[in-house]
């Protein structure tokens, strides 16, 4: 492991989202995830991040997002802020894959899928998403 | 418009110009089909009224010669014919004609025939125009389309001049390499220089994505990853004091901290192993940065593999990368690869692998004279079924000598 604290910023732009992949994809390996769950904690990453340009931003560009990347001996602890309204209450909490024909809808369960952990807070005119990932 | 008028008969021939005349047609006329061609090689004729039954060349005859000839523009025929019977107008229709008018010529149905010819013909007028215009349209995408393969040729060309020689002596090393590039243009590169009196420094690296801007970034990366160029030279050159060389670690991590604007949009990246050998001791030091790890194989057959490590260069200001170090003995080769090798798939999608390597590799282990890369090429040519990959694919194989 050669970096153990990363602050990566993005704009709401969807065009980021690749970037930000090669970035989150290169650090998980580097903290000694193997490469399908770097994959996988990857995807988790990035859906959250999508559904803050998506959903939070409703899809406006130019809004700030930040990755806070940070690395211990025994897990990978991932902190996204934006400046979105708050999303709906107990998003969370929906665990369950939509069916299969269903367009949308899969990002959380995703989300809480690929993660040890994740929790949600406002904090003043922030909304917080903590991700964690054991290694 | 043109209007041509054959007719064997001369008052007939009359009647039908001046009423051409009186409807704003320009007219020529002409006495039989022989005539008649000669009239169409002299001026422009868009529309020709013809007789059926004449001497030297009927009208038949006429529409036939019209169809087979290069005229740069359509040609509307009406047959002028007293004849009636189906099997007639199917042999007006199969040699060419485009309508037919019953003899003698009533002006109203003439009149009204002439309409009909004059829409088909602007109709046609514009489809050639569209036509000449997607002709040349084609022709300039062509010659801009030869221009590109032309400089991507040259590119190329300018690329593999860059590579050091397939097989050189670098006294005590002997190196050999691979170089097959999945488009004209590489994103994947390699080389080794002298560093100064005791050193040999090496790199090999893949930059992400193909094409021109890979092998643009390439390009500077290559230029980048010469310590002090002024004071170094490569591998066929002198061996000039590369002072202050900081060691492997230490100068990618300035090199990329360098080419790194925090927070900026990166177009590219690359994976890198890069060192150094120490020409009398053996010992190679290399960082990887997102690479690769490269393999040792051993005079003996053995093959070890460095542990992998490092983040990709061009991601991240601010990295520190750790150098690994190895010792080389006589006989003993170190092998830089581009993951294109072991990402190499057969027709089934399976990949070719790092086991698959080391078999390769280990399989002419005992064969010094004729090259490692040589084998290894045709195994993945073997693997691969094709001669063009989808992926870059390079290695760089540094021996040292079996005497020193």
């Amino acid at each position: 492991m050669t970096t153990s604290a990363t602050l990566l910023t993005l704009e709401s732009d969807p065009t980021r989202l690749g970037d930000l992949q090669s970035r989150v994809d290169a650090l998980c390996r580097d903290a000694g995830l193997e490469a399908v769950a770097a994959n996988e904690f990857t995807t988790a990453i990035i859906e959250a991040v999508a559904n803050s340009i998506r959903h939070g931003y409703r899809g406006e560009p130019g809004h700030p997002i930040t990755v806070h990347w940070r690395c211990a001996q025994d897990r990978i602890d991932i902190e996204i802020r934006d400046r979105a309204p708050p999303p709906p209450a107990g998003f969370l909490d929906h665990r369950d894959m939509p069916p299969p024909a269903a367009e949308s809808g899969r990002g959380v369960a995703m989300i809480l899928a690929y993660t040890d952990a994740a929790s949600y807070a406002r904090i003043g005119a922030e909304n917080v998403l903590n991700l964690t990932r054991r290694l | 418009m043109n209007a041509l008028i054959i007719d064997d008969a001369a008052d007939t021939r009359l009647y039908v110009r001046a009423l051409l005349e009186a409807w704003g047609y320009n007219t020529v006329d002409a006495a039989d089909g022989l005539d008649g061609l000669e009239r169409m090689r002299e001026a422009s004729i868009e529309l020709v009224i013809c007789d059926w039954m004449m001497p030297r060349m009927s009208g038949l005859e006429f529409c036939k010669a019209v169809r087979a000839a290069p005229f740069p523009h359509y040609v509307y025929l009406i047959l002028l014919t007293s004849r009636s019977d189906k099997s007639d107008l199917l042999a007006g229709l199969s040699a060419g004609a485009d309508d037919f008018l019953s003899k003698p010529v009533d002006a109203k149905l003439l009149r009204a025939r002439l309409r009909v010819a004059e829409r088909i013909l602007t109709v046609q007028g514009l489809l050639a125009d569209q036509n000449r215009t997607l002709r040349e349209s084609r022709e300039r995408l062509q010659q801009a389309y030869d221009q590109i393969q032309r400089d991507l040729a040259s590119a190329a060309r300018v690329q593999r001049q860059m590579l050091p020689p397939p097989d050189q002596l670098v006294s005590p090393f002997r190196a050999e390499s691979l170089f097959l590039p999945a488009a004209q243009v590489s994103g994947d590169s390699f080389n080794y220089f002298q560093l100064n009196n005791e050193l040999i420094g090496f790199y090999l690296f893949d930059v992400s994505g193909h094409g021109v801007q890979a092998a643009l970034f390439s390009a500077r990366l290559s230029a980048s990853l010469l310590p002090t160029l002024a004071s170094a030279r490569t591998a066929a050159g002198t061996g000039a004091p590369a002072a202050g060389f900081p060691g492997p670690a230490l100068f990618l991590s300035e090199v990329n901290t360098r080419w790194v604007e925090p927070d900026a949009e990166f177009d590219n990246y690359a994976t890198i192993a890069y060192g150094t050998l120490d020409k009398q001791s053996g010992e190679a030091q290399i960082v990887l940065a997102g690479h690769p790890p490269p393999l040792i194989l051993r005079h003996d057959g053995k093959i070890e593999s460095l542990a992998a490590g490092g983040l990709p260069f061009g991601m991240f200001p601010d990295v520190d990368y750790e150098p690994q170090r190895v010792l080389l003995h006589p006989g003993d080769r170190l092998i830089l690869y581009s993951d294109g090798v072991t990402e190499c798939a057969n027709r089934q999608g399976e990949l070719f692998g790092i086991e698959r390597m080391q078999c390769a590799l280990a399989a002419s282990a005992g064969d010094h004279r004729s090259g490692l890369t040589r084998e290894l090429e045709a195994q993945l040519q073997q693997w691969g079924g094709t001669l063009d990959f989808e992926d870059d694919i390079s290695v760089l194989v540094l021996e040292r000598d079996s005497e020193s």
